[in-house]
């Protein structure tokens, strides 16, 4: 892809913010969309960060990548909060774990205050987050509200006051929403827009059709219960299953939303990535 | 062998599964054909996404197990209220009404419930263990979180029965025997070391909610170990439910792994979704080019998706796999649910082929 070419996908896709969360209903490939929009911008001349909170995210391709392990993030706050080699310890004797699990919040704050930090370090044009699936986004999103209703004052309290303005903060930040064309996925991202968009405050940039099946229309001159006139019928049903799902998307968001194109056999978010990047041409753009 | 003998006379069903297999329509429709053989069954569903009602064609399903139609008596659905359930937990065990109004009132008890991840995981397990001693109910099935959402609820028993046990919040709760007090100085001290990082009004909310719940944590604790027990009991059966598609099928394996590493067997596999075949239907020799192409490209998709299922055999550890085949639409009224279940009736164990 040419840079400019890219630069202008980019900024149909997602604009211009500095941290883009990619979330979905499990399963519907937002990794593999999280890398695609990571491998847009580098074509375009940026320079993006993927951010992963699974050791499973699949190898790196190019694009610089980073894991936030809520252990790590917990060891490396405390480390550099005043208790230096003693928070190994802390970690291992179980202080930690009994703290955290009577305010589980705290690890989504310092998993997002990690996030916030390499933002706000200006070393990436762009950081792109593979975030939980929807229903423990808008939980670890919340965990910052939730915290700071119960810490007034202290360090707490203002890692968690920075993470919400950060989260609000309609140039910087923004989601990007990925769904099946199929009636569960859809029913599910209209109910996490409407949340995002008005408990969180957070600005969702666009949403993503994954994985739509090519067209196939239903056919009238193949010898009824044959082979070939059943296959014909699942394919055309299943197509048109799609586009009426698709449709309902594009009529309940206010928000630009992309149809792209099922690719087959890619069984790692790396190569659906790629092939979608390498089939551009074959996306459908609706404003 | 096939679906129903293997997990036909379990009490409690488990269904675990990476997010988008079709795990909750699968939860629903093993209820149905469990019903149908006259056990009377309900389906619990953790996800708090309401996909269980939207399978159903119901508006709503609730914490309470309802019927999910007055023409099936022994088939009840209910869906986790993680607030009830814990409320509910805190008026059975508090000695007071004092006790129960503190807890209720604390601004960390307030949190745990109704903002923060991880109350789902602790609750399921409490909901689960009241149907169970109700003896309501013949089989439980238990419709879990996607992937890694299921294991933290798997894991939430003993996690929480160690995190009661936890000496340093014993050490705060009750002053020490005399020979232990110097342990107990240098954990007061920890304890003003972490408030000074995390702030001390929230060290002081946490200390008063873990006096709040001062006698509480036995019942809990003891709670929580018979929960774990219950889930590695012969009583108790896991059923994996996965998508023919190898990263489904890798986070899939990855589960039984982790399960099988606290204990706990998964008996079964279902492969929803595989591409349907018409190899046993004849042919239509004037077909156009094109929808042969179309057949053609569907026989092929299905005879990679075996190749890729059977390359996970070794790694799930199990003789088999059961499979439906794609529907093309969605499972969203109990007719089409109905369907499912008379589907899953004739499933039969494929053996998987396993490359030498």
């Amino acid at each position: 892809m040419e840079t400019s070419q890219a630069r202008i996908v980019l900024s149909e896709l997602v604009g211009d913010p500095r941290l883009v969360l990619v979330t979905g209903k499990g399963g519907v490939g937002k990794s593999s969309i999280a890398r695609l929009i990571a491998l847009i911008a580098q074509a375009g001349g940026l320079k993006p960060l993927l951010v992963l909170f699974d050791e499973f995210g699949g190898e790196s391709d190019g694009v610089e990548q980073v894991i936030l392990l809520p252990d790590a993030v917990m060891l490396e706050y405390l480390e550099t909060h005043g208790f230096g080699p003693l928070a190994q310890r802390l970690l291992k004797s179980g202080v930690i774990d009994a703290v955290s699990t009577a305010i589980p919040g705290i690890r989504d704050l310092l998993v997002l205050a990690k996030i916030k930090q390499l933002v706000k370090s200006e070393i990436y044009d762009l950081v792109l987050v593979d975030a939980p699936a929807s229903g423990h986004l808008l939980s670890l999103l919340s965990s910052p509200a939730g915290l700071s209703a119960i810490a007034s004052d202290g360090p707490v309290a203002q890692q968690s006051a920075d993470v919400i303005d950060l989260l609000r903060d309609q140039e910087l930040t923004g989601v990007v929403l990925v769904t099946l064309p199929e009636e569960t996925p859809v029913q599910e991202t209209t109910e996490v827009y409407t949340h995002l968009t008005t408990s969180l405050a957070t600005h969702v940039l666009s949403c993503i059709v994954n994985r739509m099946p090519a067209m196939v229309d239903l056919r009238d001159d193949l010898a009824f219960g044959s082979a070939e006139q059943r296959a014909n019928y699942y394919l055309a049903s299943r197509a048109n299953f799609a586009r009426v799902q698709a449709h309902a998307v594009r009529e309940r968001l206010p928000i630009p939303t992309f149809q792209l194109p099922y690719v087959e056999q890619a069984s790692q978010p790396t190569q659906a990535a790629q092939s979608l990047y390498d089939q551009t041409d074959t996306w459908r753009m609706f404003g | 062998m096939n679906l129903l003998d293997a997990i036909g006379t379990k009490e409690t069903l488990v269904c675990i599964g990476p997010g988008g297999v079709g795990k909750t329509t699968s939860a629903a429709a093993v209820g149905l054909m469990l019903a149908n053989t006259g056990r009377k069954v309900c389906v619990l569903t953790i996800d708090p996404a309401r996909r269980l009602a939207s399978a159903l064609g119901l508006d709503r399903v609730d914490n309470e197990p309802v019927l999910a139609s007055e023409d099936l008596p022994n088939y009840w659905v209910a869906m986790l209220d993680p607030k009830q359930t814990f409320d509910a937990m805190i008026r059975r065990y508090s000695s007071s009404s004092q006790q129960e109004d503190e807890i209720i009132a604390n601004p960390v008890y307030r949190n745990l419930v109704t903002r923060l991840s991880g109350t789902q995981e602790y609750m399921a397990f409490e909901r689960l263990w009241e149907l169970r001693e109700s003896q309501r109910f013949d089989t439980i099935i238990v419709d879990t979180p996607p992937a890694q959402a299921a294991i933290d609820f798997l894991h939430a028993p003993s996690r929480l029965a160690g995190f009661l046990d936890n000496r340093i919040f014993k050490f705060m709760l009750k002053p020490p025997p005399l020979y232990l007090r110097p342990i107990a100085m240098a954990t007061r001290g920890l304890i003003k070391q972490i408030a000074s990082v995390v702030g001390a009004e929230v060290v002081n909310d946490t200390m008063s909610f873990f006096q709040a719940f001062s006698g509480i944590e036995d019942g809990f604790r003891e709670r929580a170990l018979m929960t774990s027990e219950l889930l590695a009991s012969q009583a108790t059966s896991y059923l994996l439910v996965s998508s023919p598609a190898s990263d489904a099928l890798a986070a899939g394996s990855r589960m039984v792994g982790l399960l099988r590493g606290i204990g706990h067997q998964v008996d079964s596999v279902l492969v929803n979704r595989m591409t349907p075949t018409y190899a046993a239907y004849p042919r239509d020799p004037g077909a156009p080019p094109e929808a042969k192409e179309d057949l053609m490209r569907l026989t092929q998709m299905r005879t990679h998706q075996q190749l890729v299922i059977d390359g996970w055999g070794k790694e799930l550890g199990l003789e088999g796999w059961y499979y439906l085949e794609d529907l093309a639409t969605d499972v969203s009224n109990l007719a089409a649910l109905a369907e499912v279940a008379a589907a899953m009736e004739q499933c039969t164990l494929v053996p998987f082929q396993v490359a030498e």
